[in-house]
């Protein structure tokens, strides 16, 4: 099973994803802002990075950015109770795997994330194919 | 006389410039108080799907989880319809295709009018001037007009969505065969909050109106009780220039396969 990067603000959101993604198997390991989330991500090296868009200190998109700086092509995926950020130019450029609108469905969720490393898997790079989720 | 005139116009316009700070302060609270909402609703809805999963079939706790699911999943929506009746309209307009719109539309929802029995079609003018808008905002009011139309017929008919170009103007209708509006109301469901749904947000034919307005288009509901309701909306043609788009039939049966991938928040309308 893979490790699974989550940065995220909100303490009860960490606790779903932990809940969710390790009762799939994974190992998920938990940031609480944008700083710390790009700190854990260069030491532990994780799989799969989901980001919250909105976080304290370093935004999501930020993160996301910073992590493409190291030359890294880990797949991300942008969570945001914001709508239409597909359309954000900065989150355009960079590859995204997957957007995830809030309130999150978890079936959704396990479904993108198992797409995700599959295709990581298989070595090709991740479409954005689900646009958005919604509950 | 003429001093009197131009303190006139100053007033009228400070009013305006305040009306539009309003609105564009009530637009900013409305998307901060959305995300703070959504983040503990995630919280809550996902950890009653998580009980959802965890819980037998039969067991009670299995449908009370259920049920705090589709509430939040209803304040969600209402969260989402505000923020949107709220926004501010878009300043760049692109020339559009009000066919491609229809067609993009009745796609995504194919599989949600199937699911109510309820034929979706499309009979679009294959010379249908470009008009000047949001593709996003035009794909909303369609959207809107269309989920109305088939929320209206619980036991199933046929929505027709039909494009037609006259005396400058283009026109774009949503035609049910449900049982109709009566005309004393004709005004009153474009106001916000008003709905005759038990779950409706009452925002959805207030957004319409509100994306109508800002492109310069017109709205008038046709029809009446026991004739099906049919939701014109007109838009001027911006230039002479006529660019024919892909037009044709298009139905909801068949091979379109189009998932229901409705845009956010454009939930419940009326």
């Amino acid at each position: 099973m893979k490790k699974i990067l989550v940065g995220d603000d909100e303490v009860s959101i960490r606790l779903l994803y932990e809940q969710v993604l390790s009762g799939d198997g994974h190992t998920v390991i938990t940031a609480r802002d944008g700083r710390e989330a790009y700190e854990k991500f260069l030491t532990e090296k994780p799989d799969l990075v989901i980001l919250d868009v909105k976080m304290p200190g370093m935004h999501g998109i930020e993160v996301l950015e910073r992590i493409r700086e190291t030359g890294s092509d880990v797949p991300i995926i942008l969570s945001t109770a914001y709508q239409q950020m597909e359309s954000n130019a900065a989150v355009s450029t960079a590859r995204v795997a997957c957007f995830l609108s809030k309130p999150i469905d978890i079936a959704r969720l396990r479904a993108e994330v198992r797409r995700v490393l599959e295709e990581k898997e298989a070595g090709a790079s991740p479409q954005v194919q689900n646009r958005s989720s919604t509950l | 006389m003429a001093v009197f005139k131009d303190l006139t116009e100053l007033k009228d316009l400070e009013s305006k410039l305040k009306r539009s700070e309003h609105l564009a302060l009530l637009g900013e609270m409305a998307a901060s108080v959305a995300h703070e909402i959504r983040n503990p609703l995630n919280a809550i809805s996902g950890f009653a799907q998580l009980l959802a999963e965890k819980t037998e079939e039969g067991d009670d706790r299995k449908r009370f989880a259920r049920i705090i699911v589709q509430e939040s999943s209803r304040i969600d929506r209402i969260v989402g319809d505000t923020l949107v009746f709220s926004r501010e309209a878009p300043r760049t307009l692109n020339e559009i295709s009000l066919n491609e719109v229809a067609v993009s539309c009745v796609v995504s929802l194919s599989n949600r009018a199937a699911a109510s029995s309820v034929s979706l079609n499309t009979r679009l003018d294959a010379a249908l001037p470009h008009i000047m808008g949001h593709a996003g905002q035009l794909e909303q009011l369609l959207t809107n007009l269309i989920v109305n139309a088939i929320q209206a017929m619980p036991e199933g008919g046929d929505v027709l969505v039909s494009t037609a170009a006259s005396e400058g103007r283009v026109v774009i209708a949503v035609s049910d065969t449900g049982p109709g509006i009566e005309p004393s109301m004709h005004d009153r469901v474009f106001l916000p909050f008003y709905t005759t749904k038990s779950d409706g947000t009452g925002l959805g034919l207030a957004i319409c109106s509100k994306i109508v307005e800002d492109l310069g288009g017109a709205m008038e509901i046709d029809g009446g009780p026991g004739r099906g309701a049919v939701f014109k909306v007109s838009f001027p043609i911006p230039d002479a220039r006529s660019t024919a788009e892909p037009a044709g039939e298009v139905s909801s049966a068949g091979a379109l396969g189009g998932a229901d991938a409705r845009p956010e928040s454009q939930g419940d309308i009326a």
